[in-house]
C-alpha cells in the first residue's frame, strides 16, 4: 500500500468568523491508523468537521486519496469513501437500529448483497446491536447507541474512517471489542483518523499520533516511540 | 468583604443610571403619546391599532419565543377580552371593572389551553390552539347574543375630566398605558432570573426539572399570563367602534405570529417592530391591493430567508459588524486559556449542606426495584441499591445493564413498577423529578442536557432556581425589586464560583453553550448540579470526553464533596477512576444486581471480572 489516504496542508478552520484551528498539516497514509490527541477545546472535532466539508469557514488544502476535496460539499466527500462517527452519535432515535444502519449504507443501496454482508459484519462485531436490531434507537443505552453510530459508519464501507471519540460511554469490555474492531478494519487496508481522550486506546490502535493544542499541531510522533518515552510527553500536553 | 461592598456600590450606581434612563424613556413615550392623542383621526387610528397588535405580539413572544409554545389561539383570547367588554359594557357594567374581568377571564381560558401543552407540544400544540381560535369564531358568528356576523358596537370610552382635557384623546392614552404594562411585564421577565429557566423549559426540560423547576405549572402559568395580556388588548380594542367576528379569525392569530417572527422572535423590540410593520403596511401603502399583497409577501419571505432572526436579527448583525474590531474572538480567547489556573480551589466552608437528622446509615435505600420500558422486557429487575451516607458510590456494568435506568428511577425521570426508594429517611419513589431537589437530590445527564442559546454561567444559575425565593412571581417586576437584583447578582456570583471549582477557566463563563466543546459542557452541568448544594449527587458518566487533567479535577471535586458529607453516586466506565475514588461499588448486569460492597471486594470478585472488567 502506498499513497496518502488523507493529506492536509495549511488548514485553518472555525465557526463564524473565528479560526479554531490554525495552519494544520497532517497526513494519513493508506492503511494507516493515526490518532489526533489533545485537550478539550484544542480543535480536534473542528479538524474532522473541516475534512467532512461541514464548515463553511475553511482555508488550506484537503486531499482525500489524491483528490482535492477542499471546497466539495459534504455528501460528495462522503461518497468518496469517507466515513464519520460524529461527536454526540447523532442517531435517528425514533428509527429502529437496523434502519439507522441501513441509512449508513445508502451509498451502496444498489448492491444489496454487499449491504447485507456489511450488516452481518456489524452485528458480528457488536452482538448487542444485533440483539436490538428491531428496537428504536432511543430504547438502547448510551453505550449501545455509540456502537450503532460506529456500525452506521462502517455500513458505507469507507476507505477513510474518521472517528470522534468512539469510546465515549463504552464499558471496558466494549472498549476492548472496539480496539479489536478498529485493528481488524485497519488490517483490511482501511485508513483511520481517530480522535480520542482515551490515550491508551489510541496508542493501542494507531501507528502515529498528532498532538493538537490551542488549535495548532504541536507534536507528531510514532505511537511506539511515545510508548517508549513513557507518558511524559502526553502528560505534558494533555495534563 | 470590601470587594463585595465595591460591587454593591457599583451596582447601586448602575441602578441609578438605569433608573434615569428608564425615567427618560417613559417620559419620551408619554410625550409621543401626547403628540398622537392630538394628531389626526387617521394617525390616531393607525397607531392605536399598531399598539394593540404590539400588546398581542409581545404577549405571544412570551410563550412562543421564551417558552417554545407556538400558540395560534391568541386571536381567540383577544376576542374574549373584546367581546366581554363590549357585551357587559352595554349591559351597564363599569368599563374599568371590566379590565380585570377581561384579563382574568382570558387568563383562566389560557390556563386551560396551557394544560394542553403538557400533553402535546410543537406543531400539535399549535394545531390545538388553532382549533380554539376556530371555535371562538364560530361561537361569535352563530349566536344571537354576540350580534352574529354583524358584530356588536363597543362601549364608548368616557371622556376625560375637564382638568385633564388638555391630554387629548383619552383612548390613545389608555392604549399607550396598556402597551406599557405589557412591555414592562414581558421585559421584566426577560431581565429576570426566570428567563434562563423559561429557555430551559423550552430547550432542555429534563435539566429544568432536575433543578427543581415545576415545568408543568410554569408552562400553564406563563400561558395564562400571556392570555391575560391578550385579553387586556381585547379590552382596549373594544372601544374602537364596531367589533365583529372577522377581526378575530385564525388569520389574525397567524398574523400575530408573523409579527413576532418578522420583527425577531425572542427579542425585546422585535415583536413591537413586527406589529408596527404588519398592521401599518396595508394602510400606509396605497396601491393596487393585489400588488400590495405581493410586495408584503415578498418582503416577509425575504426577511425570513436572509435574516432568520427577523428585523432585530438584521439589526444585531449590523451592530456586530460595526463593533467587530473592538470585541475579540470569544472562542479563540476561550481556547487559549484552555483550563483553569491549576491549583485547587477551596470550597467555601459556609456552603456545606445542612446535615439531615436521622441516624440511618444510608442516605439512599432502593429496595426491590423493577422497571420495564416495554411490557415483558425488564430493564431493571428486583435490584436493591443502598448508598451509605457521605460515601462516593460507584455504579458500573456493561452497556445496557440498566445503570442509567436506575439513576433515572432515583432522580425521578422514571417511576418504578415495583419497589421503594427512600432518600434521607423519606420515601420518594412516587414524587416527580422536580420535587427531588427539595429532598437534596441533584443529578447530571449522560449526554449533557443544557440550554445551547444561553451562556455557561446562565445555565449554572438555573441550578439555583429552587434555592432562590419566588423567582417566578417576582420576575413580573424583577428590575423594580432591589432584593431581586441582589439575588440575581448573587446567583451569577455563585455560578462563577461553582464553575471555578469545577475547574473551568473564567473565559468560558460567558461563552454560549452551543459554541463550547463537549468537556466544557460536562463540567458546566457538574457545576449546575453542585451549585444547588445537594446532599445526594448523582453523576451519569461525568468523565465522558474529559482529558486526564480534567478527570483529576473532577476527582478533587468529589473528594471535596465527600469531606463535606455529600453522598455521591457515580456511573462511570473508567474503572481506574471508579476503584481509586469510590468507597463502595455496585455492579449491574442485564438489569440485575451482580454484587455490591466495598470497592476492593468488588474489584476482586470473579463474576465482575467476567461480565465487566475482562481479563
Amino acid at each position: 500500500m502506498s499513497g496518502e489516504a488523507l493529506q492536509i496542508e495549511g488548514l485553518s478552520a472555525g465557526y463564524g468568523r473565528f479560526d479554531v484551528v490554525h495552519d494544520i498539516a497532517l497526513r494519513v497514509e493508506s492503511g494507516e491508523a493515526v490518532a489526533l490527541l489533545g485537550p478539550n477545546g484544542a480543535g480536534k472535532t473542528t479538524v474532522l468537521r473541516a475534512i467532512m466539508g461541514m464548515l463553511r469557514h475553511r482555508r488550506g488544502r484537503i486531499e482525500v486519496a489524491g483528490t482535492d476535496v477542499t471546497t466539495m460539499p459534504t455528501h460528495r466527500i462522503a461518497r468518496g469513501h469517507v466515513g464519520l462517527v460524529p461527536e454526540g452519535r447523532r442517531l435517528f432515535l425514533d428509527q429502529t437500529v437496523e434502519d439507522n444502519l441501513r441509512l449508513g449504507g445508502l451509498r451502496l443501496r444498489h448492491d444489496r448483497e454487499r449491504v447485507e454482508a456489511l450488516l452481518g459484519s456489524v452485528y458480528e462485531l457488536f452482538p448487542a446491536v444485533g440483539r436490538y436490531r428491531n428496537r428504536p434507537a432511543n430504547a438502547l443505552s448510551g453505550g449501545e447507541q455509540q456502537m450503532v453510530a460506529i456500525g452506521r459508519m462502517m455500513m458505507s464501507d469507507p476507505a477513510l474512517m474518521l472517528l470522534d471519540e468512539p469510546s465515549l460511554g463504552l464499558a471496558p469490555l466494549a472498549i476492548q471489542d472496539l480496539a479489536r474492531a478498529l485493528t481488524a478494519l485497519r488490517e483490511q487496508g482501511r485508513s483511520i483518523l481517530l480522535v480520542e481522550q482515551r490515550v491508551d486506546l489510541a496508542l493501542q490502535v494507531c501507528d502515529r499520533v498528532y498532538i493538537l493544542s490551542g488549535g495548532r499541531i504541536v507534536r507528531e510522533s510514532s505511537a511506539s516511540t511515545i510508548d517508549a518515552e513513557g507518558r511524559e510527553l502526553i502528560d505534558a500536553f494533555l495534563g | 468583604m470590601t470587594a463585595a461592598a465595591v460591587t454593591a456600590a457599583g451596582d447601586i450606581r448602575r441602578r441609578r443610571t438605569w433608573a434615569w434612563i428608564t425615567a427618560a424613556l417613559v417620559l419620551a413615550y408619554f410625550g409621543a403619546t401626547y403628540g398622537i392623542a392630538h394628531g389626526t383621526i387617521y394617525t390616531q387610528g393607525l397607531i392605536s391599532q399598531a399598539m394593540i397588535f404590539a400588546v398581542l405580539a409581545v404577549s405571544l413572544d412570551l410563550v412562543a419565543g421564551m417558552t417554545g409554545l407556538y400558540s395560534l389561539g391568541h386571536a381567540g383570547l383577544f376576542a374574549l377580552g373584546a367581546y366581554t367588554t363590549a357585551l357587559l359594557g352595554h349591559a351597564g357594567w363599569n368599563i374599568y371593572l371590566l379590565l380585570p374581568i377581561s384579563i382574568i377571564g382570558a387568563g383562566l381560558v389560557g390556563a386551560v389551553l396551557g394544560t394542553l401543552s403538557l400533553r402535546v407540544s410543537g406543531l400539535y400544540f399549535a394545531i390545538m390552539t388553532f382549533i380554539f381560535s376556530l371555535v371562538v369564531t364560530v361561537i361569535l358568528q352563530d349566536f344571537a347574543f354576540t350580534g352574529g356576523l354583524n358584530g356588536t358596537p363597543g362601549p364608548i370610552y368616557p371622556s376625560l375630566p375637564s382638568w385633564a382635557i388638555f391630554l387629548g384623546n383619552p383612548l390613545v392614552w389608555t392604549i399607550a398605558v396598556v402597551l406599557l404594562i405589557a412591555v414592562t411585564i414581558v421585559w421584566s421577565i426577560r431581565a429576570s432570573a426566570m428567563y434562563p429557566v423559561l429557555l430551559a423549559i423550552r430547550d432542555a426540560e429534563p435539566f429544568a426539572a432536575a433543578n427543581g423547576v415545576r415545568t408543568a405549572a410554569i408552562k400553564i402559568g406563563v400561558f395564562a399570563l400571556s392570555a391575560g395580556l391578550a385579553g387586556m388588548a381585547g379590552w382596549a380594542f373594544s372601544f374602537s367602534g364596531y367589533i365583529s367576528p372577522q377581526q378575530f379569525t385564525w388569520t389574525t392569530s397567524v398574523n400575530i405570529l408573523v409579527m413576532v417572527i418578522f420583527g425577531g422572535i425572542n427579542t425585546r423590540l422585535g415583536p413591537i417592530i413586527g406589529a408596527a410593520f404588519v398592521s401599518a403596511f396595508p394602510i400606509v401603502v396605497h396601491i393596487d391591493p393585489l400588488v400590495q399583497e405581493l410586495i408584503y409577501g415578498l418582503v416577509f419571505v425575504a426577511i425570513i430567508v436572509f435574516f432568520p432572526g427577523g428585523v432585530m436579527g438584521l439589526v444585531m448583525l449590523v451592530i456586530h459588524r460595526l463593533t467587530r474590531r473592538r470585541s475579540g474572538p470569544p472562542l479563540a480567547a476561550a481556547a487559549a486559556g484552555d483550563t483553569a489556573p491549576v491549583g485547587h480551589v477551596e470550597v467555601e466552608a459556609t456552603s456545606s449542606p445542612p446535615r439531615r437528622t436521622g441516624s440511618e446509615e444510608y442516605a439512599l435505600e432502593a429496595t426491590g426495584i423493577t422497571f420495564s420500558y416495554v411490557k415483558g422486557v425488564k430493564a431493571v429487575e428486583e435490584v436493591d441499591f443502598r448508598v451509605r451516607r457521605g460515601s462516593v458510590h460507584g455504579l458500573i456494568g456493561p452497556n445496557g445493564s440498566g445503570k442509567s435506568t436506575l439513576v433515572n428511577l432515583v432522580a425521578g425521570r422514571l417511576r418504578p413498577d415495583e419497589g421503594t426508594i427512600v432518600a434521607n429517611g423519606r420515601r420518594i419513589d412516587r414524587l416527580d423529578a422536580a420535587t427531588r431537589p427539595a429532598h437534596g437530590i441533584r443529578r447530571t445527564f449522560q449526554s449533557a442536557v443544557l440550554v445551547r442559546d444561553l451562556s455557561v454561567r446562565e445555565n449554572v444559575t438555573i441550578g439555583l432556581y429552587h434555592r432562590t425565593p419566588n423567582v417566578a412571581g417576582r420576575s413580573l417586576v424583577w428590575p423594580l425589586l432591589p432584593g431581586a437584583l441582589r439575588d440575581h447578582r448573587e446567583m451569577r456570583g455563585a455560578a462563577d464560583t461553582a464553575l471555578q471549582t469545577a475547574g473551568l477557566a473564567a473565559s468560558w463563563n460567558g461563552a454560549r453553550v452551543a459554541d463550547v466543546p463537549h468537556g466544557v459542557e460536562q463540567l458546566t452541568q457538574l457545576a449546575a448540579a453542585c451549585v444547588g448544594e445537594p446532599s445526594i449527587l448523582i453523576l451519569d458518566e461525568p468523565l465522558a470526553g474529559l482529558s486526564t487533567r480534567e478527570i483529576e479535577q473532577v476527582s478533587e471535586i468529589l473528594n471535596d464533596l465527600r469531606e463535606r458529607g455529600v453522598t455521591v453516586i457515580v456511573v462511570e466506565h473508567q474503572t481506574h477512576f471508579i476503584f481509586s475514588m469510590c468507597d463502595d461499588v455496585t455492579v449491574l448486569a442485564a438489569g440485575r444486581l451482580v454484587v455490591s460492597g466495598p470497592a476492593e471486594q468488588v474489584r476482586s470478585n470473579e463474576r465482575v471480572r467476567e461480565v465487566y472488567l475482562g481479563q
